[in-house]
């Protein structure tokens, strides 16, 4: 009832956030500009550096030192120096060579897009569904999906081989197919998550209007909902795009023994054997593997950062 | 257009009541305005029209059909939000073809629909904008045209101009009067603003705590209010409202209201109420001066003519002619005797 402007909507703000790159307007620290308290902010801002720069450097140190052994030799990777005395891009040859690393390139890439595209549509729709329908058994319901993400990986691996060994019903045996992978991870519980908080911070006067508009259900979802929810999405376009392009473990438990389906990470592996690990085939064939991922993160990044902040969850 | 009939309306929200027993008529072409304070029921009696709301009790009727069990498009009614709620990521014409679409209006009539609407607001080269580059009165105006292109039975307006600047809020509530005449669309507004009721409806209906108080002209509930809540929620400044021995105006079982425009200064007519009082504060206000005064321990308002200037601390004498004091039953608050 107050006559000032309404706060921006967090889509809009999060929207400007992605489209200016800039933090939105709001009271600043309080001490900004008060006299006589320079010297305190100025011993703030430099220990936030120190601190910054100290976290960088821990993640920075072991990404470089991947890069200089991809540069280098065998012999001289099994030493410390960090840079390679005769840097060369034999072992990109290598590892390009050696294995089929276009067809583990292309796997990942189709399970990726596939896995991504599955959990954009049906994570927002079951997002949609727990932010805002009412039936019987909502909240049940979303506990049991927040419950499987306690589950880990490892406790799910037997029941899940089983399944996909002899599949309910249809008694299909999908180990070693992409179908199989991708059903099970049609949909995470994350993005769920993810998606129905997003949800609860849109306006719900939009989707009334669409009501009065004629819209059912579905429309509202598809023609309002989801374009508002736009750096949700692109969160998790970027999180699952990269886990299932990281995913080591359901790919190694389920394409095992079909050496052409096999997916970058465990194309990646080959270069280990069970007496040796050719260190420079190995970081040059994940320095590539990383490019797809570095390149979607740059196109998404803004969009990113405010999905997860808007959605009120930590990546 | 058709008029619109709330029979013996409730809504009970988890057992507490929102909107109790609400009768009104509102009649085909009527712009009808409901207005109380806060949490008074008056945005749920609109939600219930618009069908954004289930009823508990009663019947609600657009033109001769019963709509308790219709949905919300198939009511033919249009909204304006207070927030506006403008799609953000659609343009200003998909804004207002939207609706039109999904009824399955022929392309060729959307858009000369939204083109008209375009025209009737004075929003042509606006249209390929979208909502965050207009500045918050175009929003306003392209809320009011998605009500428009729909050309529904009834405007349902929540507020709509609760977020803007009082300078726009006066311009543009003139501008909703001149198109609500021109189109002759029953409009059902609402608002907390008692200026916009008194300003806008041919008609008002006054509720407080899910109860309608009063309905009737804004003359008439300026004149003869109902109870002791109409008489202080309507007018500006609020009337006075003392215990009558106070002012010498009846017993002590009832409450003597006189607005403070009705006030003057000094002996005045014979036959009114004369009583003294201390003055507090004085507001200048250029042709009136508003002088905040106190009697015993109660404050009292005056609105006076500005040739004698009262000063802070004055003790002055105050007439109200009889024919324009309210008497109320203190315990009922109801009138037992109406101004003149």
């Amino acid at each position: 009832m107050a006559s000032e402007l309404p706060p921006i909507p967090p889509v809009i703000a999060a929207e400007e956030l992605a489209k200016k790159g800039e933090v939105p307007p709001g009271p600043g620290p309080v001490t900004e500009g008060i006299p006589g308290r320079e010297g305190a902010d100025k011993i703030r801002r430099t220990i936030t550096y120190v601190v910054l720069a100290a976290v960088s450097l821990l993640f920075f140190v072991p990404f470089f030192w991947s890069i200089s052994t991809s540069l280098k030799t065998l012999p001289e990777a099994a030493g410390f120096d960090l840079l390679p005395a005769d840097p060369s891009f034999r072992a990109y040859r290598e590892a390009i060579t050696t294995f089929n690393f276009g067809r583990y390139f292309l796997n990942s890439v189709f399970l990726a897009s596939v896995v991504t595209g599955f959990n954009l549509f049906l994570a927002s729709l079951g997002g949609y569904a727990f932010a805002r329908l009412r039936f019987p058994g909502r909240e049940v319901l979303f506990f049991l999906v927040l419950g499987t993400l306690m589950i880990p990986h490892e406790l799910r691996l037997v029941p899940v081989f089983q399944m996909l060994s002899e599949f309910p019903v249809t008694h299909w045996n999908l180990l070693g197919s992409y179908q199989g992978y991708i059903l099970i991870n049609l949909v995470g519980a994350t993005n769920l998550f993810l998606m129905r908080q997003y949800f609860l911070t849109i306006p719900k006067d939009y989707e009334e209007a669409a009501k009065l508009d004629g819209a059912g259900y579905f429309k509202t979802y598809l023609r309002v909902m989801l374009p508002l929810a736009g750096p949700a999405l692109a969160a998790i376009t970027i999180l699952t795009f990269q886990g299932t392009w990281n995913d080591f473990f359901w790919p190694l438990v389920i394409f095992l023994g079909d050496e052409t389906k096999y997916t970058l990470p465990l194309g990646i592996n080959q270069f280990r054997s069970q007496y040796s690990t050719q260190w420079p085939e190995l970081m040059s064939a994940s320095i590539l593997a990383i490019l797809p991922i570095f390149a979607l993160y740059v196109f998404f990044q803004r969009y990113f950062i405010a999905g997860i902040t808007s959605a009120g969850v930590k990546g | 257009m058709a008029p619109v009939t709330y029979e013996k309306v409730s809504k009970l929200f988890d057992g507490t009541a929102a909107v109790k027993d609400l009768d009104l008529e509102i009649g085909d072409g009527e712009f009808i305005v409901l207005v109380g304070p806060s949490g008074c029921g008056k945005s749920t009696a609109l939600r219930m029209l618009a069908g954004l709301e289930r009823t508990t009790e009663g019947r609600i009727m657009i033109g001769d059909r019963v709509v308790n069990n219709v949905a919300p498009q198939d009511r033919d009614v249009a909204m304006v939000f207070q927030s506006y709620a403008l799609y953000p990521h659609m343009t200003v014409y998909n804004n207002l073809a939207f609706g039109l679409r999904n009824l399955k209006v022929p392309k060729q009539e959307i858009d000369a629909r939204v083109r008209k609407a375009a025209e009737i607001l004075d929003m042509g080269e606006l249209i390929k904008r979208k909502p965050k580059q207009l500045s918050g009165g175009q929003r306003q105006r392209v809320a009011l045209g998605r009500a428009i292109v729909r050309e529904p039975k009834a405007f349902l307006m929540d507020e709509p101009l609760s977020n803007l600047d009082a300078k726009l809020r006066v311009q543009t509530r003139a501008e909703i009067l001149k198109l609500q005449q021109r189109l002759g669309t029953t409009t059902i507004y609402v608002t907390h603003d008692q200026v916009e009721a008194m300003t806008m409806g041919d008609r008002i209906a006054v509720m407080r705590f899910g109860l309608l108080q009063q309905l009737g002209t804004p003359e008439e509930l300026y004149t003869h209010p109902r109870n002791v809540f109409v008489a202080g929620f309507i007018g500006s400044p609020a009337m006075n409202l003392v215990p009558a021995p106070l002012v010498d105006g009846g017993g002590s079982n009832l409450i003597a209201g006189f607005r403070p425009e009705h006030m003057t200064l000094g002996d005045g007519s014979p036959d009114g109420l004369r009583f003294d009082a201390k003055v507090e504060v004085v507001e200048y206000l250029g042709n009136d001066q508003l002088a905040h005064l106190v009697k015993g321990e109660t404050p009292l308002v005056a609105l006076l003519p500005v040739e004698c200037r009262l000063s802070m601390g004055d003790d002055a004498t105050f007439t109200v002619p009889r024919d324009k004091l309210h008497l109320f039953d203190a315990e009922t608050e109801q009138v037992v005797h109406g101004g003149g």
